[in-house]
């Protein structure tokens, strides 16, 4: 939840929107307000060098080549250090992963590099790719030696170019190329050699909305041209709660990087939101992508723009190194691949977390949740998770319990087992100042809290009140945080009690811009607190989520881990869950959710979701069942409420919106075979869940103009219903013929369709050629469903599938003990092949104790006529068959318990 | 909806039902014997002729699940349950999605493969408590009858009673106009102070007859209210005033006895006369102070006469150490803070809704929904703070009671079963 804003006398009032005044544009900050300056000097005067490259400086070895780059304009400061290093995809082994790292050479105080493996894996893990190097006069050509990849690196002006089969990034192609060297205050020089040579306002200190920034350290900015050639669009930079197209020219403000709890946040804006991932995946009109990626934690700003046939952009940092990568495609899928080779592969989330979560600030006592947990019984709904939020601690005192609201939270745990549900209990990172508080004493006696610009103890307000900041930064800091999850620890603790890790921008109500005061210090990896917070102020959130994480594997190392978090930063895939925070319960917060989901997905964290139905304020009813038919198809589906807000659970509603729930989270349950299938594809092999329109065909232009339809792994379609009243909406269906889920009597449909849209669901399309499973037995929990049979559903005449299952909940899939079998469907035969690979674990071997594998019926839609006769095998028994006529005169086809299991091969063969 | 069924049969069995299936409740024994006629089984809705082999066979054939009652395969077809015997406890009905889901939920484990039989246990217990709660019911029932009767002749009471309080304050309003023509100096406003007022102008003013005695020394007269015999004319101590005569001829009675005998001021106090406009305001005050109190009591009988017993009834509850306190029809309270006022019932009148509290400091004014459910006595069973400064609360109320509410121990349980109205408090 966000800090609530306090009105007293003003009453009630719903219009609150955003305070943009709290937060600061390009222009109010010193470092992105002469970045401007000087790249408009450098565009007005195109003969101008301010870098170039030292042609007697390059040296290679291996993957790797190293140079110098000269500031032209005054020999005497010295050079920089340019090293580019080659790596294969880990997936498919092609090149196409170029590492660009440039930073000044014996700084005046260390230049801030995140600590391998945090957010980028070591480079020792990496394959490398080894290249070639030679000078053309001007121009320096690398080439792999694995196929098509090279650089260009072009000497004076110091230019540098990425190309991967037809894709083409050009680095510095326009000469933005801005880097701050650390200085002594007051030292002066010559020439043009970075933005602090156009404008010198500020460099030392600045002031923003009464908080006064001291900047001991001075100017130390990094920034860079990026144009990416042919690319009609480019996607990504999550979070920014904007549309998904990038380059649509829309603002004149660059997208911010900047965690922050903002309060009652603005739609279509490129303001900071609480996450970053500054990663883009360009599309070139050809359908050809590639991606580019500049992993620094600092405050950012990228600005995006169309130019011509290509898209151009600029990226700029306020300290740091810059350490950029060039991701190459040739699809949008490979280019994530490709980053997820670079940042390390998703956490596989255990198959409970993919249910229905069900939330409130705050359910209130024991007694309030345990009677939640029975009305969903009572209304044979199913649901998985029940969430605490602040309230059930004891003064805002994580790891601690109401003392009377809560103080029988075992009876809550045991209930919630008996009916195998689990309880997420919220852990943020402020932490109470009192002396009596075990975890802050053991923080403070370790000396891990964070520090202000003169290394005394840091004091934020927070919910708690007068609270302390755990350097996360710092991996001793995290490893005690660890301990706190002891089972001996944290009091009612169970192996399976998940968590919640809110307000990590870190949120902090009195601080500028609602967070912690860029001078203040953090150890990190160093020996004294001598690391800003600007330096890593973006990578906050992300250490406190890894430290939970951790926490939770410390306490039950082969239990999976569930921890959702609210900040993030690129690689907060590797620990869990994101959500879009504190939105509204408004129309147009429930479609920008579409693009914000979609976007984060395309930032390699598929497992994302928004609040159903919005934090703030009383949805109307229509709102609220619209949401929740959306919500049941996000990968993260979780009901929330704002503290003041109305009680909302299903069955708060009147019966019929109560029957509607039912139905529609009972189809969440049906497909969680499917979901948990794009869960191990995306967690396991790399391909994003939630996927723009245009993902499965880059050629099709006129899919990258609807932005309120997502894929499933491109074959299912949903198509949002955003608007009150809404009774007929237009469907653009990609190429191909499509069923709809919810009627397979229909005939499939292909192209722009107007569609009359039923009250009790979003319209859903699933592609001919798709095979979907579900477990169609509605139970009260997933872990309820283990026994229970599979549905396998093969649409159209030419199908192919995958299933993925494991025993939900251990690392024995690590082992290899899942299974995941390929079933393909040639019009007669649908056979299945067992043992399929995914990229991070391997081959299937199967093993597995606690879930059933038996399907109970295969389901054919759309098949061209019925057949004769249904064998499985060389079985002589014929399969019991039921079928019935679509509206197009085709056939849905249903065979009763064909008598075969997931994890075996086997064929079932039609006979028409 | 599927248009045209056909169904390939690979295997018939012919059997001859003569018991009941598993999962099926025993009265419905006759419906499956006809169902399961010559080796086909008939899908409740009459959709399908199928196979009698399709009778729990772990697979759901009919669209409306009548043909697993024993097992799961048809969860989620609505109205899919499983009705569990319970020999020895309380029969009751599960959702078919409790069936072979790994969780016992019948104590006989019909529901599951490998669950003991724990009906011997938890029997005896459950079976008091659905009896108690029976009796509970039967009780409150018959309270609720009663107070049907005399909620009627109350309720004419009442309305008899505003009637003439509002002759009688047509007639005070008069009497007032009529001494402020006179304006008498003792009444000048602007010679008395405001901490010179009414009690002690009572005091110097003559007394004219007893009623008007008493109601301007409400405290001492208060006193002697109570004692039995001496009652001639009560006033209540409320913001506004209550007019009761009591005959003392008939015993020593409290002044909350004297609901019986309503008069008229006029019938009560023939002799009463007022002397001043300070008197006359205040009578006037007290007399409107009553109207409000029936009009508030008529309120509560308005929807159904039975209620006039929660007219006058406050109930009371600790929840964590806060003292929450509702009165019927009037105002709710934790300690000091309101939480509202009457304001309405809800549509099906079960619940009655009390708003206007007191503001929270970023929020709403405090309101209160009170659901009240079935139960002899009448007492707050609890009360929580929902959302921001939303109070639910439950209490039970023999008025509640209905015919709906009565569950005997041969009835089984459903699903949506509330055993008791509410957890027990802790």
């Amino acid at each position: 939840m966000a800090l609530r804003v306090q009105v007293l006398l003003a009453g009630w009032v719903l219009a609150w929107a955003v305070d943009k005044s709290k937060f600061r544009t390009c222009e109010q900050g010193s470092f992105c307000r002469r970045f401007r300056k000087y790249t408009d000097k450098v565009q007005q005067e195109p003969g101008l060098v301010v870098h170039k490259l030292e042609p007697s400086s390059v040296t290679h070895a291996g993957n790797k080549v190293q140079a110098q780059l000269l500031f032209a304009n005054n020999l005497r400061v010295k050079p920089l250090l340019l090293r580019l290093s080659f790596f294969l995809s880990d997936v498919d082994g092609s090149c196409g992963i170029v590492r660009a790292f440039i930073t000044e050479q014996e700084p005046m105080h260390p230049r801030f590099q995140l600590t391998e493996g945090d957010v980028v894996r070591p480079e020792k893990e990496l394959k490398p790719d080894t290249v070639t190097v030679r000078d053309t006069g001007g121009v320096t050509e690398v080439d792999s030696t694995s196929g098509t990849c090279k650089v260009q690196i072009r000497h004076a002006p110091f230019e540098l170019e990425f190309m991967a089969g037809g894709q083409v990034l050009r680095l510095n192609s326009r000469h933005f190329l801005n880097f701050e060297r650390y200085r002594a205050k007051g030292s002066s020089r010559e020439g043009l050699v970075d933005a602090t040579d156009v404008d010198d306002g500020n460099l030392f200190e600045e002031s923003f909305g009464g908080h006064t920034d001291s900047k001991p350290r001075g100017p130390a900015a990094v920034g860079v041209d990026v144009t990416f050639e042919g690319a009609r669009d480019v996607f990504g930079l999550a979070e920014h709660a904007a549309g998904l197209g990038l380059g649509e020219n829309r603002f004149s403000e660059p997208y911010r990087f900047f965690n922050l709890d903002v309060f009652e946040y603005a739609l279509d804006v490129p303001m900071a939101l609480y996450g970053a991932v500054p990663l883009v995946t360009a599309v070139q009109s050809d359908g050809l992508a590639s991606g580019f990626f500049f992993p620094n934690p600092s405050e950012g700003f990228v600005h995006v723009e169309a130019q011509g046939k290509d898209t151009r952009s600029w990226w700029l940092f306020e300290s740091g190194v810059m350490d950029m990568f060039f991701l190459a495609g040739p699809g949008p899928q490979e280019v994530l691949q490709r980053y997820h080779t670079v940042t390390g592969f998703p956490r596989l989330p255990p198959l409970a977390v993919l249910g229905k979560h069900q939330s409130r600030w705050n359910y209130v006592d024991v007694e309030d949740s345990i009677s939640i947990n029975r009305k969903f019984d009572q209304h044979d709904i199913p649901y998985d998770v029940l969430w605490l939020d602040i309230e059930h601690t004891d003064s805002k005192k994580y790891f601690t319990w109401h003392p009377s609201h809560f103080r029988e939270a075992d009876k809550l745990l045991d209930t919630l087992e008996a009916s195998k549900r689990k309880l997420v209990t919220i852990i943020d990172p402020h932490i109470k100042k009192d002396s009596g508080y075990d975890v802050y004493k053991k923080m403070q006696s370790h000396d891990f809290f964070t520090k202000t610009k003169d290394k005394q103890l840091y004091d934020g307000w927070c919910w708690p009140g007068t609270s302390s900041y755990p350097d996360f930064c710092n991996p001793e800091a995290r490893k005690l945080w660890t301990t706190f999850f002891k089972m001996d620890y944290y009091p009612h603790n169970r192996l399976d009690l998940y968590t919640w890790n809110d307000m990590n921008e870190p949120s902090v109500f009195n601080g500028p811009e609602v967070t912690m005061p860029r001078d203040n210090l953090h150890r990190c990896s160093e020996s004294d607190y001598k690391v800003e917070h600007r330096d890593v102020h973006n990578v906050y959130g992300f250490y406190h989520h890894m430290a939970t994480v951790e926490g939770q594997l410390v306490r039950a190392p082969n239990v999976r881990p569930f921890v959702l978090t609210r900040s993030f930063f690129a690689g907060s895939h590797k620990h869990g869950a994101i959500w879009t925070g504190d939105n509204m319960a408004k129309w147009e917060h429930l479609a920008i959710s579409v693009p914000m989901l979609v976007s984060l997905c395309l930032c390699g964290a598929s497992f994302v979701g928004a609040d159903v139905p919005g934090f703030f304020y009383d949805p109307e009813p229509e709102l609220f069942q619209r949401w929740h038919q959306l919500g049941i198809w996000y990968p993260f589906y979780r009901g929330h409420a704002h503290l003041e807000t109305k009680r909302r659970e299903p069955w708060m509603l009147g019966e019929a919106i109560t029957q509607n729930m039912r139905e529609q989270v009972t189809v969440r349950y049906q497909m969680l075979p499917t979901w948990y299938t794009l869960f191990a594809q995306w967690a396991l092999d790399g391909k994003p869940i939630m996927q723009p329109l245009w993902y499965q065909d880059t050629a099709d232009a006129e899919a990258f103009r609807y932005q309120n339809t997502h894929f499933l792994l491109g074959d299912i379609l949903v198509r949002a219903v955003t608007k009150a009243g809404e009774r007929t909406v237009d469907v653009y269906l990609p190429k191909g013929a499509w069923f709809d889920f919810w009627d397979p009597q229909a005939p499939p449909a292909g192209k722009l369709q107007k569609l009359k849209v039923s009250p009790s669901n979003v319209p859903v399309f699933v592609r001919s050629g798709a095979i979907l499973f579900k477990k169609m037995r509605r139970r009260r929990s997933s872990p309820t469903m283990a026994a229970d049979p599979y549905t396998v559903v093969v649409y159209g005449d030419r199908a192919r599938g995958f299933v993925y299952l494991d025993d939900g909940h251990s690392h024995e899939f690590k082992q290899g003990r899942f299974i995941y079998d390929k079933l393909t469907f040639d019009g007669q035969e649908l056979v299945a092949e067992p043992g399929q690979s995914l990229h991070a674990v391997g081959a299937a071997t199967g093993g597995l104790m606690s879930q059933s594998a038996v399907i109970e019926r295969i389901i054919f839609v759309g098949l061209k006529s019925a057949p004769r006769s249904t064998r499985l095998g060389d079985s002589p028994t014929e399969l019991e068959v039921t079928t019935s006529p679509t509206r197009n005169n085709a056939w849905v086809v249903s065979i009763k318990k064909p008598q075969c299991l997931l994890g075996t091969a086997w064929k079932l063969r039609l006979d028409f | 909806m599927l248009l045209v069924s056909l169904r390939l049969l690979s295997v018939f069995h012919v059997t001859v039902c003569t018991h009941v299936p598993h999962g099926a409740h025993p009265e419905q024994v006759e419906r499956y014997a006809e169902a399961l006629q010559h080796g086909l089984f008939q899908c409740r809705d009459g959709s399908e002729a199928l196979a009698a082999s399709v009778l729990n066979d772990d697979f759901c054939d009919c669209a409306d699940g009548s043909d697993e009652p024993g097992t799961g395969a048809c969860a989620g077809v609505p109205g899919a349950m499983l009705f569990c015997q319970n020999l020895g406890s309380v029969p009751r009905w599960v959702y078919s999605s409790r069936v072979g889901d790994g969780i016992c939920d019948c104590c006989d484990g019909s529901d599951e493969a490998g669950c003991p039989d724990t009906c011997a246990v938890e029997g005896p217990a459950l079976i008091a408590q659905v009896r108690a709660r029976e009796e509970d019911i039967r009780e409150g029932r018959r309270i609720r009858r009663q107070q049907m009767e005399e909620g009627g002749k109350q309720a004419a009471i009442w309305r008899a009673e505003k009637q003439g309080l509002d002759d009688e304050l047509a007639k005070l309003m008069l009497e007032r106009s009529g001494l402020d023509n006179k304006k008498a100096p003792s009444t000048d406003p602007q010679v008395r102070t405001p901490a010179n007022t009414p009690k002690s102008t009572a005091r110097e003013a003559p007394a004219i007859s007893e009623y008007a005695k008493w109601s301007l020394q409400p405290d001492e007269q208060n006193q002697a209210a109570d004692q039995p015999g001496e009652l001639q004319c009560w006033v209540g101590e409320f913001v506004g005033a209550q007019a009761w005569c009591c005959d003392p001829s008939q015993g020593p009675r409290g002044r909350g006895e004297c609901w019986d005998q309503v008069f008229t001021f006029e019938a009560c106090c023939p002799n009463a006369k007022v002397a001043t406009s300070e008197d006359v305001a205040r009578l006037i005050r007290q007399v409107k102070g009553r109207i409000f109190t029936l009009e508030r009591k008529l309120k509560a009988v308005s929807r159904d006469p039975r209620w006039f017993a929660l007219a006058e009834t406050c109930v009371k509850k600790d929840v964590m150490g806060k003292e929450f306190s509702i009165c019927f029809f009037g105002d709710a309270r934790q300690g000091s803070v309101s939480l509202g006022s009457f304001e309405a019932w809800d549509e099906a009148g079960h619940q009655q809704l009390y708003t206007g509290g007191q503001r929270c400091p970023s929020g709403p004014s405090r309101s209160l929904k009170l659901r009240l459910v079935c139960g002899a006595e009448t007492q707050l069973l609890d009360i929580s703070e929902v959302s921001l400064c939303s109070y639910e609360a439950a209490a039970s109320a023999p008025g509640a009671c209905g015919s709906e509410d009565l569950q005997d121990s041969s009835t089984p349980l459903t699903p949506l079963t509330p055993l008791t109205p509410l957890t027990p408090p802790q």
